[in-house]
Parts: structure tokens; sequence; C-alpha cells
């Protein structure tokens, strides 16, 4: 298990500190991935969420992250795990600002609907709601919590859709997932001892990622 | 359901965590990271970690400890004191921090802040206000470590806030900072039309009834507990599990079994795997 690498992109600013920090103590070896050629070898990697989501897309086209990791996408020869914004990334659009997602899903990014007793962002910790047919083998008891900080929310084909976590009148998408893709919305790395099973029984063996 | 949050506070001056009484006395106790690591084992929801005389000695909040504290736990952290420029801001995630933690800039470098939210998000802005009540005057705002009075009314910083898209908000009353005299909720009353992002209570709790009580606001998202909750033992599951007794939704402590790994003998670091077969609760 130690010599699995997962690969962490690095697309400028943030903390990849808690990623690393969760894949290292999930026993696993993590690298960091400043350019696209570095993407050689590596089978697994994890998108993590910082800043907005244009000025993220754009540096992920621009770097050519975007091109290098859809051609290895379409090869099947990679496994995506998008965090927060992460995931937000794999879809078409968003109304955080005007440059296009990565498209490698069908859907788009909303902000989060104001509603009596909802504040933006929705932070905090929360109990995710698996789809009833598709809930992944997880060692992670489903009255645990795993911790949220967004003000956008994944709008998606119901058949795309892994999870939701209910918030004021609605449920929001929690977890999607495509052929090699997986996305989830909420912090697996900063949510305690089942974020960290989580991230490790996705990243060791990747049934719904197939 | 959600369960609002425990944020612990560790106030810090350089290297050193403190206890904190009224922002002008202090008393120190040891190493943050000790704390953090505790904190985090008995189920704090959050970690503040704030150098609370660095804007007032024109020092910025140690990086080094924030890649220590950010190490020893796995939870959000959120780090803050004397971050005045985006660069600093910048350097302060890059070691671990999830979000930082404004107070004087938001009074001094307004094009700062937008910036940085601009960088890393607004969910990664947390600001603090700190404040007063003065007789006669109610709730008054100060900054650099309540040395300077700002120049702000509450309900206008609070348009200034929501204007530059800061994800959260921390209400901190000073004289009740280290009292455990129970929040106070002046601030609060003031700004409650205008909540419309997350607001953390903090300065004053002294038992678990003062907790309550600020957690069954509905204006509340978090209640920040600091000096009473830092330094004695199993402090978080004590207040959580008496919570939960009064029926009082927070998160429980993870029941996912965590173990202490063999891979790595030599390090001290404390890994945590799970297992596939601990689910008998």
């Amino acid at each position: 298990m130690e010599d699995l690498q997962i690969g962490i992109i690095n697309y400028g600013a943030g903390n990849l500190f808690s990623v690393v920090r969760a894949i290292e103590r999930a026993e696993m070896n993590a690298v960091v991935v400043d350019q696209p050629a570095q993407l050689d070898g590596l089978e697994m990697v994890i998108l993590p969420g910082v800043g907005s989501f244009s000025t993220a897309s754009e540096r992920l086209r621009q770097s050519g992250f975007e091109a290098a990791l859809g051609q290895r996408l379409q090869a099947g020869s990679i496994q995506i795990l998008g965090i927060c914004l992460g995931m937000q990334l794999f879809f078409e659009e968003s109304e955080e600002g005007s440059a296009p997602g990565m498209g490698w899903m069908k859907g788009r990014v909303e902000r989060i609907r104001r509603s009596p007793g909802v504040v933006l962002p929705h932070v905090g910790w929360k109990q995710v709601e698996w789809e009833e047919q598709s809930r992944p083998d997880i060692p992670v008891h489903p009255e645990e919590s795993f911790y949220f900080d967004h003000s956008y929310s994944v709008r998606c084909a119901e058949e795309s859709v892994l999870a939701r976590v209910p918030l004021g009148p609605e449920s929001l998408v929690a977890a999607v997932k495509a052929p090699g893709l997986l996305g989830v919305q909420f912090h697996p790395e900063l949510s305690s001892a089942p974020g960290l099973a989580f991230l490790r029984s996705f990243l060791t063996s990747t049934p719904v990622l197939q | 359901m959600a369960g609002k949050r425990i944020v612990s506070l560790i106030p810090v001056i350089g290297e050193w965590a403190v206890q904190s009484y009224g922002f002008n006395r202090v008393r120190p106790v040891g190493r943050p990271e000790v704390a953090a690591r505790h904190l985090c084992e008995w189920g704090a929801d959050e970690i503040a970690l704030v150098d609370i005389r660095a804007s007032l000695e024109g020092r910025t909040v140690s990086e080094e400890l924030i890649k220590r504290v950010a190490s020893e736990i796995d939870i959000p952290l959120a780090a803050g004191g004397g971050i005045h420029d985006v660069q600093a801001a910048h350097d302060i995630v890059a070691s671990g921090a999830d979000k930082i933690l404004v107070g004087s800039a938001l009074f001094t470098g307004q094009a700062f802040i937008s910036r940085a939210v601009d960088l890393l998000g607004g969910q990664a802005l947390v600001v603090s206000l700190d404040y007063r009540v003065q007789p006669g005057k109610g709730p008054t705002l100060f900054h650099t470590s309540g040395s300077e009075q700002a120049t702000f009314s509450p309900v206008d910083v609070f348009g200034l806030i929501k204007d530059l898209g800061i994800g959260e908000v921390v209400l901190h009353a000073i004289d009740r900072d280290g009292s455990l005299d129970g929040y106070d909720f002046s601030l609060l009353d003031l700004i409650r039309p205008d909540v419309s992002m997350p607001i953390l209570m903090a300065g004053g709790a002294g038992s678990w009834s003062d907790v309550r009580q600020v957690l069954d606001d509905e204006a509340v998202s978090a209640a920040v507990v600091g000096n009473r909750f830092v330094h004695s033992e199993h402090s978080i599951s004590r207040l959580k599990s008496r919570l939960i007794q009064d029926g009082k939704e927070v998160r429980r402590n993870p029941v996912t079994r965590v173990y202490e790994s063999t891979a790595h003998p030599d390090d001290d670091r404390r890994s945590i795997v799970m297992s596939h077969d601990l689910f008998g609760n």
C-alpha cells in the first residue's frame, strides 16, 4: 500500500497541505504535481478545491492540465478524485464566473439559493445521504459527518449523483461519479477519521470509478 | 442533521499558547500544537489559532507554528494575527491553514481583503469583530488587539463584510474574554436582521450551559470556546456529552475506528487507518 502514489494537482494558490497530510496519514504516498508532464505513471490524482471557479479553471487550462487530464481520462488511464471546487470543475459551467469548466461531466454549478434558515457559505459537519442503489461499500458509519464549506452547488443528471446532503428545504449534491471520475462536495481531508477512511477506501479500491 | 460547530480557539503569542483575559492580561500555558492535537481528539469541530499580539507588534502569525499545528490535526484550521497583505494570506494558507482570520485589516486594508477573496475564495476568509460594550453607546468595535477604536459603526461594518464577500464572522466580546461569565449578545442583537452568513460567537464561555445558550440562538452557527476549554483534560468531549444529553445536536466523536499504525514506528505522528469490520457500534 505504501507504494501507491497519489498525485495532487497543484494549480495555484491554496492549501495542498491538508490533502497531502491526509494521504500520508492514510499511508499512501502523496506527490504534488506541478506540471502535466509529471502525470506520467500516475493512475490516481486528486483535484483539490481552492479559490474561485473561473480562476481555477483558467489556471488548469493555461497550465495544460485540462488537456493532459482529459486525454488520460478518455484513454481510461487515470482516475480523478475532485474535492469541493475540484469536483465542481468537472462540469461545464458555473455561476461563479464566466470561464467554462472542464466539461468532463454534463451539468452546471449554481449558487445555493437563499431561503429562511439557510446562511451562506454552507459551513459545517453534515451526515451524507448516499443514494440507495449506489451506497458505496466504504467503512464509514452512516451516522458519521463530513465537513462542508461552499456557496455553490452542482446540478446534474440523477444517474451521476452518488450522495446528497440536506440544506434547508433543498438537498444538495454531495458526491458524483462518472467513468474515471469521483467528486465530493465535502472535504474528506478535513473530516477527521471518517474522512481518512473514505479517502483510503476510494484510493485503494476503486469500484465506483469503473 | 447538522450540528452547530464548537470551534476551539488557541490564542498564541509567537510560538506559545496563552490564556487571555480581556485582551490585556495573558498567561503562557504551553505548546499550541499539543493543545491542538488534544482538542482535535476530544472532538473540536475546528481549530482557530490566533496570535493575539501580532498586529500590535507588527508581526504575522508564525508560519512554522501553523505547519506544526496543521500536522497534528485532521479538522479545519483557521489562522490569524497580523495578516495585512495577499502574500501573507497566501503563505499562511500554503502553511496548512484552511481559512485566514482577519481583524485589523478590515479597517485598514479593504483592498487586500477583496484580493484575498478572489485568490482564496470567500469561504477561506473569516473576520473577527472585536468589541467592547460601552455605557450609553452600546457595542463599539476595536481593532489591533483591542487597542484602537474603529471609526465604523457595527452596522456599517457588517455591510462592508457582505460587500467584500467574506465567508464567516466572529463576534468577540473583549470584556468577556477569559471571564467565564457567558457570552454577550449585544452586538449580535444589533446586526441580527442582517445576518446572512455564519456567525461565530466568542468571549466568555465558562460552562456547557453558556455554550448551549449561544447555540440555541438561531442566528449563531458556532460557539468559539477558549481558555476554559483549551487546557482542561477532555474538555470538549465533556462539553459535547453534556450538550447531547441535553438534546442538542452536535457532531459526535467518530465511531470510525482509529488506531495507532505500526507502519512508521519511528514516526510519532499518529497515523489513522480504518478497519473494515468495526461497525458493531
